[in-house]
C-alpha cells in the first residue's frame, strides 16, 4: 500500500498544487493584513463612517480575524482539494485512462485506496503548512509590531485559532471527498469542483456566521460538524471502492 | 506466476466465452487455444469482437460467461498472477503524458512489480532514444505506438496481446517490429496474440490465424496451410469466411 501510494504520488505533477497552495497562502496573508488594517483607515464620508463603526469591532479582535481567515481558507482548500481528488482520482477513472489501471497485477479497490490517500496526504500538507505559515507569520509580527489594538494577543487566543484552522481543515479535506462521490456519478471532473464550491460556501456561511456571534456552542457545533462530515465522506468512499472493484475498460 | 512452468505448452485456452453488454452480446460461445511460444493472428471485419476478445484476455473486460485460462491459471481466481504475465496494447494507447518515455515504463515496471528489461534497452529495441525528456505529451503518433510496445514489453511478459501494433507507424517501423515481434517468440519464449488488417503481415508474423465474425471464432488456418498460400489466396479465404464474394 506505501508503495502504491508513493507512486501515486510520484506519477502526478504535484509541484503545480504546491503552487497553488503558496498562491492560496499569499492571498490569506493579504487578507490577514487588509481586515487588521480596516479599523486604522481614516472614514470620510458618513456611509463610510456608519461601515467603519461596523467592521471595526469585528476586526479589532484577533479571534473574529482568525475565524474569517479560517473560513476563507476553508473555501479555498475545499476547491482546491476537489481539484486534486478529480486530477489524483477521478480522471484515473474517466475515458481510456482506466484501461492502465486495469492491466495492473493489483486489486482494483486497493489502487483506489492509494490514490485517494495519496491525494489526502497532498490536501493535508498543503492545508497545514499554508495555515500555519499565515497565522505564524501574522502572530509572530504581531508580537513585535501589533497592527490589532483592541485586543492582548495570549496563547489562549493562538491554541483557539490554531484548533479552529485544523476543523476547517479536517472539513476542507471531507467536502472534497464528498464532493469526489458526486463527481463519480457523472464522472466528471467539472461536477466535483462544483460540489466542492457549493458545499464550501453553505458551510462557511453558517459556520463563520455563527462563530462570529461569539457563542460558546458554536465551537461545539464546529467540532461536531467537523466529524460528521469526515464520517459521511468517510463512509461514502469507502462504499464506492466495491463499485471501483467492478470497474471495466470498455 | 512468472518463470512457472506451463502444462503441455498451452498458454490460452477458451471454452463458451461470452461477453455481453446490456442487451449486446459482442462475443458469443467463444472458444479458442493457444500455443505457447507461437504467434496467433486473429482477423475479422470491424466489429467482429477481437477488440472485446482482447480485452478479456488483458483484463480490461471480465466475461460474461465461459472459461478462461492463460498459462494454466483460471482467470476468475488467479487474475493478479496472469496480469503479471501479460503485456497488451489495446486500442489508441494512453500514457502520463507530462513525463518523459523512460519515466513512463519505470512507472509500469514499478506498478506491474517487476524488473524486467532495462528501460535504455526496450527503449532502445523499439527505435526510441532512452535519453529523451520531451514529455510523451509532444510524442508523434507513431512515437506513442513505439512506446506503446515497448510499455508491452518491457516487463517480460509471457503473452503479448496487440491489437493493430503497426498503427500509425511507417514501413521501416513496421518491419522493424515484426521483426522485434519474431525475436521475442524465438529468443525470448513469448506467446503473441496479434490482429491486424494487413493481411501481408499477418501471412509473415503467424503461426496461425482464427477468424472472427459476430463475435465467434469461425475457423482457423495453420502456418503449414498458409504457406500454401499466397497473400491474395489469404484475402480470399477471408472474404469466403466473412461472407463476402471476392473477385480473386
Amino acid at each position: 500500500m506505501f508503495k502504491l501510494i508513493g507512486l501515486e504520488l510520484k506519477k502526478n505533477n504535484y509541484n503545480k498544487y504546491f503552487v497553488g497552495a503558496l498562491l492560496i497562502t499569499t492571498l490569506l496573508l493579504g487578507l490577514t493584513y487588509l481586515f487588521a488594517f480596516i479599523p486604522h483607515l481614516k472614514a470620510g464620508s458618513s456611509l463610510e463612517r456608519s461601515i467603519m463603526e461596523a467592521l471595526t469591532p469585528i476586526f479589532s479582535e484577533y479571534n473574529s480575524i482568525s475565524i474569517l481567515i479560517c473560513v476563507l481558507s476553508m473555501v479555498c482548500f475545499s476547491i482546491y482539494s476537489g481539484l486534486i481528488f478529480a486530477e489524483f482520482v477521478l480522471s484515473d477513472y474517466v475515458g481510456k485512462k482506466i484501461y492502465l489501471l486495469l492491466v495492473y497485477p493489483i486489486q482494483k479497490g486497493t489502487l483506489y485506496f492509494a490514490k485517494v490517500v495519496a491525494a489526502i496526504i497532498i490536501i493535508l500538507v498543503s492545508a497545514l503548512i499554508s495555515n500555519t505559515v499565515v497565522f505564524s507569520v501574522f502572530y509572530l509580527i504581531e508580537l513585535k509590531f501589533p497592527l490589532v489594538v483592541g485586543d492582548i494577543l495570549t496563547s489562549s487566543i493562538v491554541f483557539t485559532t490554531f484548533r479552529t484552522m485544523f476543523l476547517f481543515i479536517i472539513l476542507s479535506m471531507a467536502i472534497g471527498l464528498i464532493s469526489l462521490r458526486i463527481g463519480f456519478v457523472k464522472k466528471s471532473s467539472h461536477i466535483t469542483l462544483i460540489t466542492s464550491f457549493i458545499l464550501s460556501l453553505v458551510i462557511s456561511n453558517l459556520m463563520g456566521m455563527s462563530l462570529l456571534t461569539g457563542s460558546s456552542a458554536a465551537n461545539n457545533v464546529l467540532i461536531a460538524l467537523a466529524a460528521a462530515a469526515f464520517v459521511i465522506a468517510s463512509g461514502l468512499v469507502i462504499s464506492y471502492a466495491g463499485t471501483v472493484a467492478g470497474m471495466e475498460g470498455e | 506466476m512468472k518463470g512457472e512452468d506451463t502444462i503441455n505448452n498451452t498458454a490460452v485456452e477458451i471454452k463458451g466465452l461470452r461477453k455481453v453488454f446490456g442487451s449486446t452480446e459482442i462475443v458469443k460461445s467463444c472458444s479458442m487455444r493457444v500455443e505457447g511460444q507461437t504467434i496467433y493472428g486473429l482477423m475479422g471485419e470491424n466489429g467482429a469482437g477481437k477488440t472485446t476478445l482482447f480485452k478479456i484476455l488483458s483484463g480490461l473486460l471480465v466475461p460474461t460467461a465461459g472459461k478462461l485460462r492463460i498459462f494454466d491459471m483460471d482467470i476468475d481466481t488467479r487474475r493478479d498472477d496472469i496480469l503479471q504475465n501479460i503485456g497488451s496494447l489495446i486500442d489508441t494507447p494512453v500514457f502520463y503524458e507530462h513525463l518523459s518515455a523512460a519515466e513512463n515504463l519505470k512507472l509500469h515496471l514499478s506498478y506491474m512489480s517487476v524488473s524486467g528489461y532495462e528501460v535504455e534497452q526496450i527503449l532502445a529495441l523499439v527505435g526510441l532514444e532512452a535519453d529523451n525528456k520531451t514529455a510523451v505529451s509532444r510524442y508523434s503518433l507513431g512515437m506513442r505506438q513505439r512506446l506503446a510496445i515497448a510499455r508491452a514489453v518491457c516487463h517480460k511478459p509471457k503473452l503479448l496481446i496487440l491489437d493493430e501494433p503497426t498503427i500509425g507507424l511507417d514501413p521501416i517501423g513496421i518491419k522493424e517490429m515484426r521483426e522485434l515481434f519474431q525475436h521475442l517468440v524465438q529468443q525470448e519464449n513469448m506467446t503473441i496474440i496479434i490482429s491486424t488488417h494487413i493481411l501481408q503481415e499477418l501471412e509473415q508474423l503467424t503461426d496461425r490465424i482464427g477468424f472472427m465474425a459476430n463475435g465467434e471464432l469461425i475457423g482457423e488456418i495453420s502456418n503449414h496451410q498458409l504457406e500454401e498460400l499466397k497473400v491474395s489466396n489469404l484475402e480470399a479465404y477471408f472474404m469466403k469466411m466473412s461472407g463476402v464474394s471476392s473477385n480473386v
